[in-house]
């Protein structure tokens, strides 16, 4: 919020770091206009997330700290999995810092939209940015959206959305009884399944994908903890190294925009 | 209304290794240009530990597991929603569940 108070002044100051883009408070409403449906989905999730906790034994105060500093759905899912004590620790930084590479992708691919901007400026806004709202945003930028306005008004929504809906969720978690007489200590691995199944490119995702199950069931059943994970996620981007054509994937490499 | 411990730690830890990795991609990207190999690795991660995380779980759960990943597939396909992915996934092993008594 307190980058949009400067806003002003960026159409007839930008000479410094060259031609940057602009940062307006109108891009900023637009932004948020445009980030409200993503937040409806993104609030149904954390509604669920919220259910989910209560049913491991987070607190609410749990709930909300992680939902506030952490902010990752999929990694707090995964991590979820894994909660029960004594915790785990080391096991849920591992699986959240593999499920959150990718976040170093979406990042990158914002440079050229921010190019210009100084640190202070950018790196706050960086805590709210997820998969959901930076779609939209570079889908945008894609079209030929370039005000900074815009992009942090979408990634605004994001926690307007999730963490109201995850306190919620929690409260309403104590009205479900036993999860698995409604099947919900399937829910895991179902909300798994599904984004795996949203990430879905093109043919080339087969190979390291089976890859991934294939050592990961082995892994799970002659190894113990989660070592399952690490085993299947590694073994997966190595055959996806191995087996998958730069060109012929969507990479930041690849679909970084012209500068 | 508490926090553990052991919890604090495992939620502070995640925020920053987190945060690191929503900031270091912006920071690298100022610094040098990722190798293609390289970013075909870190495309390809996310949908390999997912991979990892769901074929245990559904194949622990036998058949029914098998039954109510089709049914989550077919929803996500069909409606491109996680919430509704997700109710499908979950009612349709409940219903497996029902019929064969498990």
């Amino acid at each position: 919020m307190q980058a949009t108070a400067e806003t002003s002044v960026q159409n007839s100051q930008d000479a410094a770091p060259g031609n940057r883009n602009p940062w307006t408070r109108a891009g900023y409403r637009r932004g948020l206009l445009a980030g409200f449906p993503v937040a409806l989905s993104v609030a149904a999730y954390g509604m669920v997330f919220g259910v989910l906790a209560r049913q491991v034994g987070l607190t609410l105060l749990e709930v909300v700290l992680m939902n506030t500093i952490v902010f990752a759905g999929a990694a707090q899912t995964a991590a979820l999995d894994l909660w029960s004590y004594p915790l785990p620790v080391a096991a849920i930084v591992i699986t959240t810092v593999l499920i959150n590479l990718r976040l170093l992708l979406l990042g990158a691919a914002l440079r050229p939209w921010l190019d210009g901007y100084p640190a202070r400026r950018v790196y706050p806004w960086l805590h709210i940015m997820a998969d959901e709202g930076w779609a939209v945003a570079m889908n945008r930028y894609a079209r030929g959206e370039r005000d900074a306005g815009f992009l942090m008004g979408v990634l605004t929504m994001l926690p307007i959305g999730w963490v109201p809906a995850t306190a919620i969720g929690f409260m309403l978690g104590s009205q479900i009884g036993d999860p698995a007489a409604v099947g919900l200590d399937f829910a895991f691995a179902a909300i798994f399944a599904a984004m795996l199944f949203g990430t879905w490119q093109s043919r080339f995702d087969l190979v390291p994908w089976t890859t991934a199950g294939i050592t990961a069931w082995l892994a799970y059943q002659w190894l113990p903890g989660t070592w399952y994970i690490m085993i299947g996620a590694v073994s997966g981007v190595v055959v996806a190294a191995l087996t998958v054509d730069p060109d012929k994937v969507a990479t930041v490499a690849s679909k970084e925009p012209p500068a | 209304m508490s926090i553990h411990p052991e919890a604090l730690l495992a939620i502070l830890l995640m925020a920053v290794v987190t945060y690191a990795t929503r900031a270091g991609g912006y920071w690298i990207m100022g610094r040098i240009t990722l190798s293609p190999r390289v970013a075909v690795m870190l495309a390809y991660l996310p949908g390999a530990v997912l991979t990892a995380l769901v074929v245990p779980a559904v194949l622990a759960e036998g058949v029914a597991g098998v039954i109510a990943l089709a049914a989550t597939a077919l929803a996500m396909r069909w409606r491109g929603n996680l919430l509704i992915a997700m109710l499908a996934g979950v009612g349709t092993i409940w219903i497996v569940r029902q019929v064969t008594g498990g």
